[in-house]
């Protein structure tokens, strides 16, 4: 026999059905309305990172690493990563013997000569200091001293000149130095953009002149047997 | 005699309305239901799918960043590299302060420059207007010039102490 009241258990059974259902899609750990929202997040996150690993992916492929190391050997060239004593002395001797004056004596303070350490940290940063004592005939003759010793690589300043003295022409020069950068960038990181900063300084560079090893070596067998190097400056 | 019979029928046909209404709504909301509960189905197993298909891909592209680590080195070496050099190579050559201290009327006798500070000259001179034109001369670069005091020496110059700083075209 048919109940009375039969046909209404379909509806409640769907009610029932609806409301467990809906309870434990809020209920559930991954399966909710918030926690969807997140994965939804999370994959628009993702998909982002992925753009751009590819473009930087896409820039590492085009590099070349062997023009890499060439620039930044240049570049090295140009600031050397640690003090180059010989090198400084060099330039001031070629820049002495280009502009035709007796270079008198040179003294160098040097301090920590050590490379970068395996940090890529420095702990002393004070730049090469080289004081020079010229025997110079006149200022255009200390011009052209100058105009050779600032054409060359490493990058040497002048920051000290005293011309007119009894003892003859004074000169102090600086050469910076800058150790290894440690990076601490992490894969995701985008790559900086150089290229136009790289080719303006290289461009830059061309007007400076480069030590030849023969310079450099006759420099060192000259600073171990006169000069005063790495004592304090006169 | 009162008929029960057409209200009996009317008060059956009114139920049986009410069930084929109510049973009408279930069915179309049961139906609505699931095809709205499978549509977050399709969408939840699409977001999971693509989630980890996107991961598998980041952490594809950070192994193949990772293997070109020498290069991405190097491009950081030298962005850092370019900074300081670029710095290095702006700082003022101080030879050419020189062509403008230098002038055919007069002798530069002495010349003391340091870096950031001011920077001295002794000049001599045959004749006052001499002396007097090229500091007007080099008034025009260093407007802060300061002049010591002239005076005639033995061997019959004149000669002044000259402080420079600044300067407008250095």
């Amino acid at each position: 026999m048919k109940s009375k009241w039969g046909w209404a258990v379909y509806p409640v059974l769907v009610g029932l059905f609806i409301l467990f259902t809906v309870k434990s899609v809020i209920d559930a750990k991954s399966f909710g309305w918030s926690q969807t929202r997140e994965r939804q997040k999370r994959v628009a996150e993702e998909q982002q990172t992925v753009s751009r690993l590819e473009a930087k992916l896409a820039i590492l492929r085009k590099l070349s690493e062997d023009e890499m190391e060439a620039d930044l050997s240049e570049l090295i060239t140009a600031v050397p990563v640690s003090k180059q004593l010989f090198a400084a002395v060099a330039q001031v001797r070629m820049a002495a013997t280009v502009s035709g004056i007796k270079l008198e004596k040179y003294s160098a303070q040097v301090g920590d000569i050590r490379e970068a350490t395996v940090s890529a940290q420095k702990a002393n940063s004070d730049a090469l200091q080289l004081a020079v004592l010229l025997n110079v005939f006149d200022l255009h003759q200390l011009r052209e001293f100058l105009e050779v010793l600032e054409r060359q690589l490493p990058v040497a300043r002048v920051t000290e000149v005293e011309f007119g003295g009894k003892s003859g022409v004074r000169v102090t020069v600086k050469q910076g130095y800058s150790p290894w950068v440690k990076s601490g960038a992490t894969v995701d990181q985008p790559l900086p953009d150089y290229q136009s900063k790289l080719l303006q300084v290289k461009n830059k560079l061309e007007l400076y002149e480069r030590l030849s090893q023969s310079n450099m070596a006759e420099a060192e067998e000259i600073g171990t047997a006169s000069g005063n190097l790495g004592g304090s400056l006169f | 005699m009162i008929n029960f019979l057409p209200r009996e029928q009317q008060k059956k046909a009114k139920l049986a309305g009410i069930q084929r209404l109510v049973v009408t709504s279930t069915t179309v909301v049961l139906t609505l239901y699931i095809v709205a509960g499978a549509g977050w189905m399709g969408w939840w197993a699409y977001l999971a799918r693509r989630e980890s298909s996107v991961s598998l891909q980041v952490e594809n592209l950070n192994r193949e960043i990772e293997r070109m680590a020498v290069k991405e080195g190097l491009v950081r070496q030298i962005a850092a590299r370019l900074e300081v050099v670029g710095t290095a190579l702006e700082e003022k050559k101080i030879s050419g302060l020189i062509p403008q201290v230098l002038d055919e009327r007069v002798v530069v006798s002495a010349w003391n420059y340091r870096l950031g500070g001011v920077y001295r000259l002794t000049v001599s001179a045959a004749n006052p207007t001499d002396l007097e034109d090229y500091m007007e001369k080099l008034q025009k670069i260093y407007p802060n010039l300061k002049a010591g005091t002239v005076s005639w020496t033995a061997g019959g110059d004149w000669k002044v102490d000259i402080v420079l700083e600044g300067g407008t075209n250095t």
